[in-house]
């Protein structure tokens, strides 16, 4: 008489033994109660999950989900995409156009420079020799920082309600 | 059937959503019940059944055999159930509210269904996981050691244990 095998009436159960594996099994369950009560209860446990599990049904709606999912996360991809696309595209501009015009680029900067330079001179020369001049500069500057301090408050304000 | 299956899961790989639409449709049943059997919950089952769709759709080009994508997707949510349930394991214990509901869904066997479901979740992730897979999908034990990639003896002696860790606790349900 064989030991218990009560490693492979799983297996018994569900028709996974070779004939020779289940012969055995079928001769020692003949006369051993507590396999046979062991086989019995996993064959009706078995039965249940089935019964049981099968009656869940998935939501009516599951497949508009995913696609509605997929599509977001496509279009969110794309934007990805393109805010990566653009500052990379810019910086490929700039440097096509370092290769091709760098020593004109350089020369056109520095003429630029030297000219905002010339004029920034003559400018803060004018407004000391001309007090009128001068003074009216300041008037105007203070009246353009009181309006835009103005338009700032009237904006977080409207904001803020 | 298998042609037409094959098709869809054919145009899907190019792109089409129509066809995985289609597939959605034909597998959602099988993939909803495992999510749910695993994680005991319809939320949560409902969120990886989501993932593991997304994430098909997004890798059907890796997949090996158009034919072979049943077994696939159900490798795909079986994963992510566990990964979910290793990130968040589980108070084991059905709340009060599982009940109301559970009672509410069921008005007959509703003793046995909530006491089978309780027993269910008492098991191990991995218990849980082959007794679903063999009874609730009807793989067979080759098959599931191919999903699982674990060998054929482990499914026999896994699901061996989880059926015998079941029953004992059920018998304590009747104590």
């Amino acid at each position: 008489m064989m030991d218990h095998p009560i490693d492979w009436l799983s297996a018994y159960i569900d028709d996974e033994l070779e004939a020779d594996q289940r012969q055995l099994i079928e001769d020692h369950l003949q006369h051993c109660e507590s396999c046979a009560a062991v086989v019995h209860d996993m064959m009706e446990l078995k039965a249940q999950v089935a019964g049981f599990y099968l009656t869940i049904e998935p939501p009516l709606y599951l497949e508009q989900q995913v696609i509605q999912a997929i599509n977001n996360k496509s279009s969110i991809d794309s934007w990805i995409r393109a805010w990566f696309a653009v500052p990379l595209a810019g910086i490929l501009c700039l440097v096509t156009l370092w290769f091709l015009f760098g020593p004109i680029l350089v020369r056109l900067v520095s003429a630029l420079f030297k000219f905002v330079l010339a004029a920034f001179y003559l400018f803060s020369n004018m407004a000391t020799s001309i007090p009128s001049v001068f003074g009216t500069v300041v008037i105007i500057a203070v009246m353009l920082l009181m309006i835009s301090g103005i338009s700032l408050r009237r904006l977080l304000r409207s904001t803020m309600q | 059937m298998d042609e037409e299956l094959h098709r869809y899961v054919h145009e899907a790989r190019l792109g089409n959503k129509e066809a995985f639409t289609e597939l959605i449709r034909r597998f959602k049943g099988n993939v909803y019940r495992h999510a749910y059997g695993m994680l005991g919950e319809r939320m949560e089952a409902e969120d990886v059944v989501q993932e593991a769709f997304i994430k098909a759709y997004y890798s059907l080009s890796r997949l090996e055999s158009d034919y072979a994508f049943a077994t696939w997707i159900m490798r795909i949510v079986s994963n992510l159930c566990l990964d979910r349930l290793k990130k968040h394991p589980k108070d084991q214990t059905v709340s009060n509210e599982r009940m109301v509901e559970l009672a509410a869904e069921q008005q007959g066997n509703t003793h046995l269904r909530i006491t089978l479901e309780e027993a269910m979740q008492q098991l191990s992730p991995e218990h849980r996981q082959v007794i679903l897979l063999h009874d609730v999908q009807g793989y067979r034990y080759e098959e599931m050691a191919a999903l699982l990639d674990v060998p054929l003896g482990t499914v026999k002696s896994r699901l061996n244990a989880a059926r015998l860790a079941l029953r004992n606790e059920l018998k304590k349900g009747d104590e």
